[in-house]
């Protein structure tokens, strides 16, 4: 087993769940906003350049709780950004670890927003988007 | 034979372990002690019993407690240093200075920095904001001199700490953030100050909230 078959799937497990909840798979938005309501966090879309997203396109703020992503941009896009915000909340613990590890917890991350977002783009392309 | 003190991350929290495990508020002695036996982060150690003296007595009685419990006789050079410098920043913290009000001041204690995630939230409820907004307060985002004093005053009372805590943090330089990530293409910036007034208005907030807040 490679070490990051644990995180495909915990990835895997999140998806599943939320499908179990009645989640509609193939609306990308709503899916990562259900997962980001799963988790207790609170999802803020702003403007383009907005000083909270430091620079970034979106951001997650561990002591708030709180993703932030620019609201410009479609819908599987914005999905995608939201959902790899939700890996860096999947994965880190106390901050003070994170300042330390971050560099390393980074791959991870990229493979849990992979597996949710593959996800979302395997049904793209079956489905369409509705938007 | 001397001892080659241990620099690592690991001795440093078990400093700051022991240093805010001794007694409620750390005091000059009890900071002269832990100083001794961790003289390679003297710095590191005044500056953590700062924060975490501002923090619980949130007043005047931490420059009472350190003025108390001081005794100037049995100290080292590097031990008297932390213990000045310790006084002089809790003094600066716990009595008003107006002239901090309208300097850029590079140190200050961030207020925000102790909360857990529910106080953090608890807070930005009591403002009647969110966490995106108490998240440019914290991070110095928002230019101080468009800030209403009532606004500041508010901030003041809900965090429970002092006034001139809260607007020394304000003025303060913006550091990088920390307990943040990113999806970014190039490194994080702390970017420009909104006015106080941008800031309401692009944060998330709803009507109801945006007026109560320019209203303060």
């Amino acid at each position: 087993m490679d070490p990051f078959e644990p995180i495909r799937f915990k990835a895997a497990a999140l998806h599943e769940q939320l499908l179990s909840e009645g989640e509609d798979p193939f609306e990308p938005l709503e899916l990562v906003q259900a997962a980001v309501a799963r988790r207790d966090l609170e999802l803020v879309w702003l403007p383009k350049g907005d000083p909270a997203l430091k620079g970034s396109r979106a951001l997650y703020d561990d002591q708030g709780g709180t993703i932030c992503c620019e609201e410009d941009g479609d819908p599987v896009t914005r999905a995608l950004l939201v959902a790899h915000e939700l890996g860096h909340s999947e994965l880190h613990a106390p901050v003070i670890v994170l300042a330390q590890w971050s560099r390393r917890v980074e791959p991870f991350i990229v493979v849990v927003c992979t597996t949710l977002g593959s996800r979302i783009f395997q049904a793209v392309q079956g489905r369409g988007v509705r938007r | 034979m001397s001892q080659t003190p241990d620099a690592t991350p690991r001795a440093l929290r078990e400093a700051f372990y022991v240093l805010s495990t001794a007694q409620d508020v750390p005091d000059a002695r009890l900071l002269d002690d832990i100083v001794r036996r961790y003289p390679q982060f003297g710095q590191e150690l005044t500056d953590f019993a700062i924060a975490v003296t501002v923090d619980a007595l949130r007043g005047d009685r931490a420059v009472e407690a350190a003025e108390a419990a001081i005794d100037p006789t049995v100290v080292s050079p590097a031990v008297s240093r932390a213990m000045s410098h310790f006084q002089n920043r809790l003094h600066a913290h716990t009595t008003r200075a107006p002239e901090m009000k309208s300097a850029r001041v590079t140190d200050a204690v961030n207020p925000f920095a102790g909360l857990s995630r529910s106080e953090y939230r608890a807070f930005a409820a009591r403002l009647n904001a969110n966490a995106v907004f108490v998240g440019k307060l914290r991070d110095r985002q928002i230019d101080p001199a468009t800030m209403t004093p009532g606004f500041q005053a508010r901030v003041a009372k809900e965090l429970t700490a002092p006034l001139d805590v809260v607007v020394a943090h304000f003025s303060a330089r913006r550091a990088a953030p920390a307990g943040q990530f990113f999806k970014a293409e190039g490194k994080p910036a702390t970017g420009t100050q909104q006015s106080f007034e941008e800031a309401v208005r692009s944060s998330g907030l709803s009507e109801v909230q945006q007026k109560f807040l320019l209203e303060l």
